[in-house]
């Protein structure tokens, strides 16, 4: 079994084999899980693929029992980086109109 | 000079703009890691509450579909599974009373449509966080 996880657009964020594949014996539970550490990187959508496709190996029969999430907070606060990068920017727009006015009031 | 800092400012606003550096991290079979990591989200479906086949339906702001067409099954945890005659197995629930089985609890063998488990999430909201408990139950014997 594989899983493909995706963000906004489509972009593939993540892709890889699930535990729990390859031939002989198992059982379950199994977990899988993720974690998005930005909103950049939230998941839109979550593809397990599981095709059972050769009559060599043994088939497999998979159960989903229990699906844990955190969705995205509507209207999500900014990071603390973000906060910090904004002030900046705003630090400099005020910088350039104070110097913008002390260049005036010597001119005039 | 003046445009030297406006230059600055605009490009620091655009570094504001831009997201940070962001990551995904999995947790394959590693459910505590998980939970330490997400702080233990809630469990939000278990299929208790549902029968039948819900491909195509919306819960709780999860869309399911199977990538293959296949029937999406909410089945009693304790149903057996057998393939071809052979050895039968039993999907058991984690938690609750039901399992989502893709194709239903059946085991025709080779690569028929019910044999294929994938399954598709779309979420309306994005996830920051997302762990699924899943069973599986594979055949020891390989069909003939």
């Amino acid at each position: 079994m594989s899983y493909t996880i995706y963000g906004a657009g489509n972009v593939v964020l993540s892709s890889g084999g699930v535990n729990a594949s390859g031939p002989g014996t198992a059982s379950g539970p199994w977990f899988f899980g993720f974690i998005s550490d930005n909103a950049a990187t939230n998941a839109t959508r979550i593809v397990f693929t599981e095709t059972d496709g050769d009559s060599v190996n043994p088939d497999a029969n998979v159960g989903y029992d229990t699906l844990r999430f955190v969705a995205q907070a509507v209207g999500a606060v900014p990071e603390p980086s973000s906060w910090a990068m904004m002030l900046l920017g705003f630090g400099f727009i005020g910088a350039v109109l104070r110097s913008r006015r002390s260049a005036v009031t010597a001119h005039s | 000079m003046h445009n030297k800092l406006a230059g600055l400012s605009a490009l620091t606003l655009l570094a504001s703009a831009a997201p940070a550096l962001a990551t995904v991290t999995v947790f394959d079979g590693n459910l505590a890691g998980f939970n330490a990591a997400a702080s233990s989200p809630p469990v939000t479906i278990n299929f208790d509450a549902l029968s039948g086949n819900i491909a195509g339906n919306t819960i709780s702001g999860v869309t399911f579909s199977s990538p293959d067409g296949n029937t999406l099954e909410v089945v009693p945890a304790s149903t057996t599974v057998s393939l071809l005659g052979g050895p039968s197995h039993t999907l058991s629930a984690t938690s609750g009373l039901n399992v989502l089985s893709p194709g239903g609890a059946t085991m025709p063998g080779g690569s028929t449509l019910a044999e294929r488990d994938s399954l598709q999430l779309d979420f309306a909201s994005p996830m920051t966080r997302s762990g699924w408990i899943y069973c599986l139950n594979r055949s020891i014997a390989a069909p003939s």
